[in-house]
């Protein structure tokens, strides 16, 4: 039944939550709130873990049970129907554009004569070869990759931290209440989108219930504060606001430099580039699998065999209609500019709210804990 | 999707080139419009491979000029049939007919920030050389200009000479001063070039311009000759002190080497004498310096305003002044504190 461990588990999550928005963040958090995105960061990762820790509470008390009966159970057929809905329409949104935006930083940076289109077919194919293994490989790998972005991560930052200059950081809090709610909300559009993915794949986890989930996913989240507070830092420190805010990939920007020292990368970006590929090629299998299990579960075994190929299909329509320059600046424009409210965002907070409201009324079947 | 990854995969191949299909630039000198209205770009790059130490090192110029940065890459590419790389280039020289208008480097800025090979880590130079005499100078293989350029692009730039990135540059915004450059006989070091909102203004020689360096940069190893000796700055320190109503002493504790001293007959030995004279001696420089960035450049180079608008925004918007303005009204005070730590033959 299970095919995980805990640890894989806990390295896969930390690497899906770095993944989306990395290298564009700081751009778009220095353009609402200048150099004062830090509170924006930590207000976000709370969010974010709120999130995840009421997906847990819930999940907690229905340890023998998939979300998807949980769903049914919280909501009834139709309610959890709309629930489940909500939550595919995220993963499916959240993957599409993932993969767009690597593909785009891909043909930025490395092939740059290579249609969009392309490298996008080829970086998704790789993603459902991956998903369509067990879950246990997109385990080992997530448990292998975790120390090298780790280590990749923390080198750059040594590398570029002799071009800081703090004086860039000032003046601090001069933002108004409201450019610290955008900047919140634009933080919050993207991260922890991974969540999406959470509740499918716990029932897969060996042992998880035994284990300090809160305490663990609450160093996950303090982790992933870290680095994107480091990385928001070293972007206003060395380019400004003003730059940081123009640039598409500012954190690549950063770590671009040839430096006679370093010689042996020739090109520090290398390392972030590689890091940014591994943690697309993770977010988006993750989120792929939990596509694959949500089918699994709902349609009969004999139809379950195709389900990759019409999620498949779904997902590079839908990376299609992205690459419209209209389309895909109407659905960017949109998301960017979601509001705290953003549905994957307040998604946890409904299940909880559902499943609190059945508790009051009594009507559940095994609750166990709360 | 199979069908794409082949398509692609067998197109990028044979599309991939090879190093020597790159023209790896070192350096770029931008050079202002002519009378057509083309801006001049030389792409310099060196054929000395970076590995091999020993090899005689020696440097391609490419002469383009076009109706903007991207016109003269393109040039550039067609005229040695290579594709212009700039991953590996290290400065870029703004020849003073460049900076004559602040459009000029908006269109050089827009390029960069566009172009994802461009690091943010640039050293930035304005050069004088109107008769493009350091493009001959390269391609005739003058050693002590190749050698000046080796040392500005390929190794680090000397200690002690001020050198100002392009990251420094952008985020010092609108005022800040850049190493000058002249090329007469040979390339050298004339001191400092005051840039106002990308525009030159004008040039300091040494003196000031070692004095522009200790009061923003903290530098060490900056040489001075004063009237009675030479000594050498090993570790400048700089606070500054806003004491409000526009009001700034900067304080500026210095660590030096004496190298040389000639005191007269009545010279004692006395070292806390020489300290005395030579922090006068850095004052009364200082100060002249300030007045003539005041009155003369009318540029806050210091970044005074900047300073004010980091450190005390509130104070700063209630002014409502540019930054220039504020520099100019402001009062602005230098204590030395100098320290002799070694010293050489004094008598």
């Amino acid at each position: 039944m299970y095919d995980i461990t805990y640890k894989q588990f806990k390295n896969m999550f930390f690497i899906v939550y770095l993944a989306l928005n990395f290298i564009t963040f700081p751009s778009k958090l220095a353009d609402c709130v200048g150099s004062d995105g830090l509170l924006c960061l930590v207000l976000s990762i709370a969010i974010g873990y709120a999130g995840c820790a009421l997906t847990f509470k819930v999940m907690t008390a229905y340890p023998s049970r998939s979300f998807i009966e949980i769903l049914k159970d919280i909501f009834g057929k139709t309610g959890g129907g709309v629930v489940l809905g909500l939550y595919v329409i995220n993963i499916l949104h959240f993957v599409s554009y993932v993969i767009r935006l690597i593909s785009e930083q891909v043909v930025v940076y490395i092939l740059r004569d290579h249609p969009l289109l392309m490298v996008e077919a080829i970086l998704f194919l790789t993603v459902m070869l991956i998903s369509l293994k067990r879950l246990r490989t997109l385990g080992n790998v997530s448990q292998i990759l975790f120390r090298v972005i780790i280590l990749s991560l923390g080198l750059l930052a040594l590398i570029v931290a002799k071009t800081i200059m703090f004086e860039n950081m000032l003046p601090l809090f001069t933002s108004g209440a409201k450019d610290y709610l955008r900047g919140t909300a634009v933080c919050n559009s993207y991260l922890f989108s991974g969540s999406m993915a959470l509740p499918f794949l716990i029932p897969f986890v060996k042992n998880i219930y035994e284990k300090p989930i809160y305490r663990d996913f609450l160093f996950i989240a303090l982790g992933v504060l870290g680095f994107f507070a480091l990385f928001y830092v070293l972007c206003i420190t060395i380019l400004g606001v003003q730059t940081t805010s123009e640039l598409l990939f500012p954190a690549f920007s950063i770590v671009q430099s040839d430096n006679s020292r370093s010689a042996f990368f020739e090109r520090f970006e290398v390392l972030l580039l590689v890091s940014v590929v591994y943690f697309f090629f993770i977010y988006a299998s993750v989120m792929f699998r939990s596509l694959l299990i949500i089918s699994d579960e709902l349609l009969p075994p004999k139809k379950t065999v195709y389900a990759p190929y019409v999620i498949g299909s779904v997902i590079f329509g839908l990376v299609i209609f992205l690459n419209g320059s209209t389309t895909g600046k109407l659905v960017y424009d949109f998301f960017n500019s979601s509001s705290l409210t953003s549905p994957h965002a307040l998604l946890p907070f409904v299940v909880y709210a559902g499943f609190v409201l059945k508790r009051k009324k009594g009507e559940s079947f095994c609750i166990k804990k709360l | 999707m199979f069908a794409a990854a082949f398509i692609a995969t067998f197109f990028g191949v044979e599309k991939t080139g090879s190093l020597d299909d790159l023209n790896l630039v070192s350096f770029v000198i931008m050079r202002g419009k002519d009378e057509s209205g083309l801006y001049g770009v030389d792409f310099v790059s060196s054929t000395g491979s970076g590995s091999d130490k020993d090899s005689e090192i020696a440097y391609n110029v490419i002469s383009t000029r076009g109706k903007s940065f991207s016109e003269c890459v393109d040039e550039a590419e067609d005229m040695t049939a290579k594709a212009v790389f700039f991953g590996h280039m290290k400065s870029v020289f703004f020849e003073e007919s460049f900076l004559a208008e602040s459009e000029n480097f908006k269109m050089f800025n827009e390029y960069v920030s566009r172009n994802s090979y461009f690091n943010f880590y640039l050293t930035m130079y304005v050069l004088s050389d109107k008769e493009a005499k350091l493009c001959a100078a390269l391609e005739e293989g003058e050693k002590p200009v190749i050698d000046f350029v080796n040392n500005m692009v390929r190794k680090f730039p000397l200690e002690g000479t001020l050198t100002v990135k392009y990251n420094e540059y952008i985020t010092a915004q609108p005022c800040v001063c850049l190493p000058y450059l002249k090329m007469e006989e040979s390339l050298s070091f004339y001191g400092t070039a005051v840039i106002n909102e990308n525009k030159l203004i004008r040039s300091y020689p040494h003196k000031e311009s070692k004095i522009y360096k200790i009061l923003t940069d903290s530098g060490n190893n900056i040489f001075f000759n004063f009237d009675k000796g030479d000594m050498h700055v090993r570790q400048a320190d700089v606070k500054i002190d806003y004491e409000g109503g526009l009001k700034f002493v900067y304080k500026v504790k210095l660590r030096c080497h004496l190298d040389a001293y000639d005191g007269g007959e009545s010279f004692n030995g006395d070292l806390s004498a020489v300290e005395k004279e030579i922090s006068e001696y850095l004052t009364e420089i200082t100060y002249d310096y300030i007045k003539s960035l005041k009155y003369e450049a009318k540029s806050d180079a210091l970044g005074i305003g900047r300073y004010l608008y980091r450190h005390d925004n509130g104070e700063y918007n209630k002014l409502d002044m540019s930054d220039y303005e504020i520099f100019e009204a402001s009062e602005i005070k230098v204590d030395y504190d100098v320290r002799i730590v070694r010293n050489g033959i004094i008598y």
